[in-house]
């Protein structure tokens, strides 16, 4: 029922201002069909807003958002069908056990909890608490089951992982992976970078509302950015590396440049022109996620 | 109770409608053992009150008969501010209150429209007002019976169903309020600011000749304006109540499908 052409979610341009505020500004990105796809960036940057369009809590200001096709607007309740969604801050009835939480979703969804009891085994969650009793970690698990245990065709989680321990982190990734192998397409938001970086497929960075960076894991990282440390045996000129496309010059102190290198050619141009001298060390390290994140927020990355 | 919203919100104002029940119902009791030493006793002596203090109490001939009583008390004051305090309680919490409790998204994540939860959480706002409403007149036939004497069972009818059609115009108002704009506090107060606009213009309205078209403006009038429990509720009175419900419903639905979530 997918029009391919469309991907399982597709935003044109969309812009999503509050007054003068602007949530989201001319974003645009395609998610396709068993995909896990990471939406990154600090507080603020505007992923729940991206999320909430998509679940139709709100309505752009312009472009477009398509589910499976349909306008959220229009075919909310189409779409909500084949969604499995967590929220932000994930908050429900107090007074309400776990079990009571999910069976009235459940009920709402017209649906069977295939997965309940086995989503409450692997997280340790006791379904008959009631939720004003529950720490934050474990109200989180209830969001989660309740996420995933319909068997849904998309996930939309809004920092999914907000809350857990380190343990049920990973027992979160893993879960993330059997959904995938499954054939089930993830849309995550998060802020922290190890976890995109070991369950996503392509990763979203947006700073201020607007989309800084768009690609798989390796785009971000492995063939765009690099960290190089030189050290030079001989006197160099400070400027030596400064007009290379695609370098920046972190640091230049006693003849020993670092640098972020990324982009096309441009590592290629470092040992060219670093060879025009006599290198004394030549260190370079593979950027995590996180070095990419932070270089692209900081606005460098040109 | 979880198998759907209308279920859930029900089960949710169970308490609020037994307490109130009962609270109804004592204050029913307490009147209708008061009435025949009230009918006695008390018509003279309120005769002699200050126009004004007869107006806020009742007519001294209203006291003769357990319809005129009744309509005094408890249907002029404390029934009708009770059933005030539950229907915008329950209009409040239908949507302003999910709202502003976070839980909105959540259910909002469902297969539902927006739509259909107004109408859940409007249907459960009818049937919770129904009880207490019921407990309120069970005590006037009780204590009637109790101590012996009779009266107009089909006037209590009408009176029950007028307040009950109070209760649903003040509901929905701070239903479709709520479901507009998302906030509590106007849900709760617009609402309770017309109720209470309401029993201060019945009251003067009746005092001061310029301003008796006033009375128009209070809900008050409509509701109990021409003594339903001894005339029969007025079809157009009747009416105007309904109105206030289904216009605030039908704006509380458009507002609610076009403007974003908090």
């Amino acid at each position: 029922m997918i029009d391919d052409s469309k991907g399982v979610i597709q935003l044109g341009s969309l812009t999503k201002h509050y007054g003068e505020v602007v949530g989201i500004q001319d974003l645009s990105l395609q998610v396709e069909e068993g995909e896990v796809f990471g939406l990154l960036g600090p507080n603020g940057a505007g992923k729940t807003t991206t999320i909430r369009i998509l679940m139709d809590f709100i309505r752009p200001t312009s472009g477009y958002a398509w589910v499976f096709g349909l306008i959220p607007h229009i075919d909310g309740t189409e779409i909500r069908k084949r969604i499995g969604y967590l929220p932000g801050d994930f908050v429900t009835y107090n007074y309400m056990t776990g079990g009571a939480v999910a069976e009235y979703f459940t009920h709402l969804r017209a649906s069977k909890p295939l997965k309940f009891d086995n989503l409450c085994d692997r997280f340790d969650l006791d379904p008959t608490r009631k939720i004003a009793e529950l720490s934050k970690g474990n109200r989180q698990k209830v969001g989660l089951v309740q996420a995933f245990m319909n068997d849904p065709d998309l996930l939309i989680l809004d920092e999914p992982t907000s809350g857990l321990d380190p343990l049920l982190q990973h027992e979160f990734q893993d879960l993330l992976r059997e959904e995938k192998a499954q054939g089930k397409t993830i849309f995550l938001s998060s802020h922290v970078m190890s976890e995109v970086e070991a369950t996503c497929d392509r990763v979203c960075i947006i700073r201020d509302g607007e989309l800084v960076k768009i690609g798989t894991i390796a785009d971000l990282t492995g063939l765009s950015l690099w960290t190089v440390k030189i050290t030079f045996a001989d006197a160099v000129p400070e400027d030596a590396f400064d007009r290379l496309t695609g370098v920046t010059v972190n640091d230049t102190t006693d003849n020993t440049f670092t640098l972020s290198v990324g982009g096309d050619g441009a590592m290629n141009s470092v040992i060219k022109t670093a060879s025009q001298h006599q290198v004394a060390t030549f260190e370079s390290e593979h950027a995590s996620l996180e070095d990419a994140f932070l270089q692209y927020y900081s606005g460098d990355e040109d | 109770m979880n198998s759907n919203i209308f279920l859930k919100t029900l089960h949710e104002a169970r308490r609020l409608s037994l307490y109130f029940g009962i609270v109804l119902f004592a204050l029913g009791m307490y009147v209708a053992v008061l009435y025949p030493d009230v009918s006695e006793g008390f018509a003279g002596m309120i005769q002699d009150l200050p126009e004004f203090l007869q107006s806020v109490i009742g007519d001294a001939g209203e006291f003769a008969t357990p319809e005129g009583f009744f309509t005094t008390q408890p249907f002029t004051v404390l029934g009708p501010a009770i059933m005030m305090i539950i229907a915008i309680n329950r209009g409040m919490s239908a949507i302003a209150g999910e709202e502003e409790a976070d839980t909105l998204d959540q259910l909002l994540g469902n297969p539902i429209s927006r739509t259909s939860i107004i109408v859940h959480k409007g249907l459960a706002l009818i049937v919770a007002c129904i009880p207490p409403v019921l407990f309120l007149g069970a005590s006037l036939i009780l204590g009637s019976i109790l101590l012996n004497y009779s009266f107009s069972v089909t006037g209590l009818f009408h009176m029950l169903a007028s307040l009950l059609l109070l209760a649903y115009a003040l509901g929905f108002l701070a239903l479709g309020i709520g479901a507009s704009t998302g906030s509590k506090s106007l849900s709760i107060g617009i609402p309770a600011a017309v109720g209470a606009y309401g029993y201060i213009a019945n009251i003067l309205a009746p005092q001061v000749e310029t301003l008796e078209f006033t009375k128009y403006l209070s809900v008050m009038h409509y509701y109990i304006g021409d003594k339903p429990f001894i005339n029969g509720i007025t079809p157009w009175h009747a009416l105007v109540l309904i109105a206030i419900a289904v216009i605030s419903l039908a704006v509380g639905i458009y507002r609610f499908n076009r403007r974003d979530l908090n």
